[in-house]
């Protein structure tokens, strides 16, 4: 064996020719913290791709600055291994991803490299596409109104802030408010939300524990989500410059299906991480720094990601891209630049409120504040008939909330309206990593806003909700469920059939 | 630094340009003292090192680098350097990573890498 292995290489060495030309290099003048000043390279463009001919191997960087005399690149491998006077040389390429549809169940890093440990990505490298990092967002032309919805499996997101394929929503919220649950949910009601057509997701991991990833993509195994997801990590172990370009190539996963016509969801855990990379990079770089010593193209960096998400007409496919960014805020301030900045990009949020969180109301919606701006119109018939009236409930109960301590001298119409609120937030509390299916979400919300569920006490909410779900789905599932799950709509035979049964219920209840 | 070693190198240059020959003398302690007073002094290398580039350039030549693997005998260096212009500024260093051969590089962003280093890298990637 070692001698077939000698006498290739033999033939290789007699068959080596080689001619000695003129190339274009740069020279590295500075290295450190990531980051490569490179001199000469006068040709070079923004964002090409560099390659840096360490002494060892050969790294590759990212074009950023281009100064009068100098590149600014950032390397994105082993950075300590670049040193002065290593050679560089220009690719004319921009930054790509292999994509396809082997990437499904993968966990990869913002380069395309396997980091689940279970071999090569590709096993038919040939049906990969390469997909750019940074790519135009389609056009006003190729896209159209968002029409279909995406559940979350979250009752009171589903019913009150519904979003639609293609609609960018915000998830703001303090540190342990349940923003990465909330958006894991959406993930795993994916797998249970039939008619329609099944949802790829993919969740960027930014600046994260390398234990909270493990985490999640355990619980996205063990529910059997992995198989419609494909996780890009980015923790926060990794370079920065990673970091920096996690929520690209998550966003270019994303666009691979949807221009193969399918819906896609991206998830961002979490864009204040991401601007803080960009941050890192931006001072290491010299670049000058503006508010918050964030460099001044900063909603540009967001701006520019979350445009890319889209529904696309059906001359392009009829694809849609839904991102759902998560933005950490400090002690509640969302007027901070960064929340601020993502709040103005998106089309609505979805804010998570510690207070509510301590008060044991989970997910801590905060009603108010959280709006969806797209959303209503691709809200299914029946989500609408039913909680057409749940914000307007809601809003009267928080403004009568006050005036709960005096609850004995108020009328009985105020009472009324104040118990029925009560219920109400207790009917949308939800555990994590319980989505509930859009028709069962129908069901339960007709039932406490038609009143069924008024005499039920507080605490037998939860019970109540688990029986009256337990009931349908034995005696009800072909006259309730199913028509409401296929139709998307609540009709009058169907409304009367749930009718019956709710009464039917309460008497065994 | 306050000020880049090109820019300080371009000021000297034009500076030194427009004086009388009288005054270039005095201009040159100024300009050290500039450095000194800016507290640029630990870049006075990469500043001279401009100012050299900038009067070789300035005379229609080229900055050129040769990187040999070892020392080698002065006529093949003095062949060598006689391929060049007489206005080039040509700078000779010693690289053993090179293994064998010579490096050339030109203004400091065209190169012809004749070196067994990069022969044994491209024949075992």
């Amino acid at each position: 064996m070692s001698y077939d292995i000698l006498e290739k290489l033999k033939k290789e060495i007699e068959g080596f020719k080689e001619k000695p030309e003129f190339a274009k290099v740069g020279v590295v003048v500075e290295a450190g913290d990531g980051i490569a000043k490179i001199s000469g390279l006068s040709g070079a463009l923004s964002q090409e791709l560099l390659i840096v001919q360490t002494k060892d191997s050969e790294v590759p960087a990212l074009a950023f600055n281009l100064e009068e005399t100098l590149v600014g690149a950032v390397v994105l491998g082993q950075a300590h291994s670049c040193q002065v006077g290593d050679r560089v040389h220009k690719t004319g390429k921009v930054l790509s991803i292999k994509v396809g549809q082997e990437l499904i169940g993968r966990v990869l890093s913002p380069v395309g490299e396997a980091l689940d440990g279970k071999g090569v990505l590709f096993k038919k490298p040939q049906e990969a596409a390469d997909y750019f990092l940074e790519r135009q967002a389609p056009s006003v032309i190729d896209r159209e109104s968002v029409n279909t919805p995406l559940h979350t499996g979250v009752k009171a997101i589903d019913s009150m802030i519904p979003i639609g394929r293609g609609q960018r929503e915000l998830i703001i919220g303090d540190r342990q408010t349940g923003k990465t649950a909330l958006a894991l949910d959406a993930i795993l009601n994916q797998k249970q939300d039939r008619g329609r057509p099944q949802v790829i997701c993919v969740y960027v991991a930014i600046g994260q524990k390398n234990s909270k990833v493990a985490k999640i993509i355990k619980k996205l195994q063990e529910a059997g989500a992995i198989d419609y997801t494909i996780v890009v990590s980015a923790p926060a172990s990794s370079p920065v410059a990673l970091q920096y370009l996690a929520p690209y190539a998550g966003c270019a996963i994303g666009e691979y299906f949807m221009d193969k016509g399918r819906d896609a969801l991206v998830i961002y855990d979490d864009l204040s991480k991401h601007a803080d990379a960009y941050r890192q990079l931006s001072l290491l770089l010299r670049r000058p720094p503006g508010r918050e010593a964030y460099p001044g193209d900063i909603f540009y960096l967001h701006a520019r990601l979350l445009e890319r998400a889209t529904k696309l007409n059906p001359e392009k496919g009829g694809g849609s891209l839904t991102a759902l960014p998560i933005i950490e805020t400090k002690l509640g301030d969302v007027s901070a630049y960064i929340p601020t900045n993502v709040i103005s990009i998106t089309d609505g949020q979805i804010y998570l409120e510690s207070g509510l969180f301590y008060q044991g109301i989970r997910p801590a919606l905060n009603v108010g504040l959280s709006v969806s701006r797209i959303g209503s119109s691709a809200q299914t018939k029946a989500m609408k008939k039913v909680a057409g009236r749940l914000r307007l409930e809601l809003a009267q109960f928080r403004e009568l909330q006050a005036f709960v301590q005096f609850s004995s001298d108020l009328d009985e119409n105020t009472r009324k309206q104040i118990s029925r609120g009560r219920l109400l937030t207790e009917v949308l509390k939800q555990a994590d990593s319980s989505p509930l299916p859009f028709e069962c979400q129908v069901v339960l919300l007709f039932a406490a806003l038609q009143g069924f569920a008024d005499d039920v006490s507080l605490e037998r909410v939860g019970v109540f909700e688990e029986r009256f779900e337990e009931y349908l789905e034995k005696l009800h599932l072909e006259d309730i469920l199913k028509p409401i799950q296929e139709t998307g709509n609540l009709d009058e035979k169907t409304e009367s059939a749930l009718k019956k049964a709710l009464t039917n219920f309460k008497n065994t209840f | 630094m306050k000020y880049s070693p090109e820019l300080y190198a371009r000021a000297f240059m034009e500076t030194v340009a427009q004086a009388s020959q009288v005054k270039q003398k005095a201009l040159l302690s100024r300009f050290l003292e500039i450095i000194v007073k800016n507290g640029d002094y630990l870049g006075i290398k990469k500043i001279l090192s401009k100012i050299e580039e900038a009067v070789v350039r300035e005379k229609g030549g080229r900055m050129i680098t040769l990187e040999f693997a070892r020392e080698v005998e002065k006529e093949l260096a003095e062949r060598l350097k006689s391929s060049f212009s007489d206005n080039d500024h040509i700078l000779t260093l010693l690289n053993p990573e090179l293994v064998a051969g010579v490096r050339v590089l030109v203004d400091g962003e065209s190169e012809l890498d004749m070196s067994l280093q990069r022969k044994l890298k491209k024949l075992f990637t």
